[in-house]
């Protein structure tokens, strides 16, 4: 599969297997969203939307800045 | 390779409308045309309507089915669809009425040209019948359809 990545990277992976026991099923069925989306997401090929990227965030435990990344090398 | 146990059931819907919509569209191309050929063989108003009349009959029942289906399937509690979903819907349906558009307006063009300009058109894709005008009408409905579908499996899989 390898798609296009985004320009906004992501730790959930990392947070979600260090920090909590949560399964991709288990993060998806708490913030409202698919199994499939998160795979994606975690594999940045998915941006969330603010809210859904508020959701994970929450879930997790921690502030969005320490979730989510902004690239702005790739942009600029 | 996307397996089937990792798509998502939105996915999943796509692939089946898709190729039962291909499956209807290759029924209605080969009772419409001789040897498979894109012109449709000349045919009687009655006998054209009885098609289109299957047509449609045919793909209600196929589309209920495929429906009925997915919702028996649903689990209780599970998330099915959510805004990555919409979003890649919407992204189908864009290509999807972006075809269908330019279809029309080629049909629209056909229909001009077969009328005003007469036998001096000299184009095998004339427009003249009823029955000609209704066929590439349905042709590019359902290939704008199979389009919308093709979009949303591309984007699944990126």
């Amino acid at each position: 599969m390898g798609g296009k990545k985004t320009q906004i990277t992501n730790h959930i992976k990392r947070i979600r297997l260090a920090r909590t026991e949560l399964s991709q099923a288990e993060l998806a069925r708490r913030v409202g969203a698919t199994r499939q989306t998160i795979i994606s997401i975690e594999a940045q090929r998915y941006a969330p939307s603010l809210e859904l990227a508020f959701r994970i965030a929450h879930v997790l435990g921690e502030p969005i800045e320490e979730v989510f990344i902004f690239d702005a090398t790739s942009w600029e | 390779m996307t397996y089937i146990e990792d798509m998502s059931e939105t996915q999943r819907e796509s692939w089946i409308v898709l190729l039962a919509d291909g499956a209807v569209l290759i029924w209605f191309w080969k009772k419409m045309t001789f040897n498979w050929q894109l012109h449709p063989e000349a045919m009687s108003l009655g006998a054209f309507g009885a098609l289109i009349i299957s047509l449609i009959i045919l793909t209600v029942i196929l589309h209920a089915v495929i429906a009925g289906v997915f919702d028996v399937r649903k689990r209780k509690g599970e998330i099915e669809r959510d805004e990555r979903d919409d979003n890649i819907e919407r992204k189908g349906a864009h290509a999807g009425y972006r075809f269908l558009q330019l279809g029309v307006g080629v049909i629209m063009f056909g229909i001009f040209m077969s009328h005003s300009l007469g036998a001096d058109y000299q184009s095998p894709y004339r427009m003249e019948t009823p029955v000609q005008i209704i066929y590439y009408i349905m042709i590019v409905s359902y290939i704008a359809d199979l389009i919308k579908h093709g979009v949303m499996i591309h984007a699944y899989r990126t």
